[in-house]
């Protein structure tokens, strides 16, 4: 197998795992491929998902590092 | 390793980018491929957090990595809400604030960087099935990515 061969089917694995198996990415291309021809409201909707994907992030990581402190080792 | 990772990755963005298109048949306009990417950036980003936060505390992600790695995340977070609120308000006002978006970009190019480097590998995230790895790099190749797609939109010099 040649050099180009080997190129192309490994970006063929990567997209069939990232379409297959990434929640994030298939999810935002389901979303692009519904959307209405409007493009007022795709704005609307594609920046919505974002803004709501990050705050739900933050406050994720707000909860976990409360319940995971980082607690400095005690010296004996 | 990295840079051959990326190598591959792009491609398959580029076909992504290509194959995005509305129920009319119409390719969606550059505008709206940056808001997928901007989009697929913070659900990707929320994916990795999700992913760390199911798998830490243990031996393969412990705790001060998990921390370091999701504090980073925060921030990518942060700076995309802000660059979501200027992108939201359309094209042509958004290139108004081309200054403050090249900033954040900076910002988000930082913080993937931190993302990199808190030095999570080989690891599974159950929540994208890949190697925490690719998905840290899909995040940077995301912020390329849409960097190039807001510069031949003019939205950023």
């Amino acid at each position: 197998m040649n050099n180009t061969a080997v190129i192309i089917g490994a970006v063929g694995q990567i997209l069939a795992v990232i379409l297959a198996n990434g929640p994030g990415w298939i999810e935002a291309i389901k979303k692009a491929f519904a959307l209405s021809p409007d493009t007022g409201e795709n704005i609307t909707v594609l920046t919505g998902d974002a803004i709501t994907a990050d705050e739900e992030l933050m406050a994720k990581v707000q909860a976990w590092m409360l319940a995971h402190p980082d607690v400095p080792t005690v010296q004996p | 390793m990295k840079r051959k990772l990326l190598y591959l990755l792009l491609p398959a963005l580029v076909m992504i980018g290509c194959a995005i298109k509305k129920p009319n048949g119409q390719p969606a306009s550059p505008y709206e491929r940056a808001l997928v990417y901007n989009d697929v950036l913070a659900q990707t980003n929320k994916n990795i957090g999700e992913g760390i936060m199911l798998v830490s505390p243990s031996p393969t992600v412990p705790l001060a990595k998990a921390r370091a790695i999701l504090a980073a995340q925060k921030k990518v977070a942060q700076a995309d809400i802000m660059l979501t609120t200027i992108l939201k308000q359309g094209q042509v006002a958004a290139a108004t604030h081309s200054a403050d978006i090249s900033a954040i970009l900076d910002e988000l190019r930082a913080d993937a960087t931190e993302m990199v480097d808190a030095g999570i590998v080989g690891v599974k995230n159950p929540q994208s099935q890949q190697l925490f790895d690719a998905d840290i790099n899909a995040v940077g190749s995301l912020i390329a990515t849409l960097v190039d797609q807001l510069k031949l939109l003019e939205v950023i010099h």
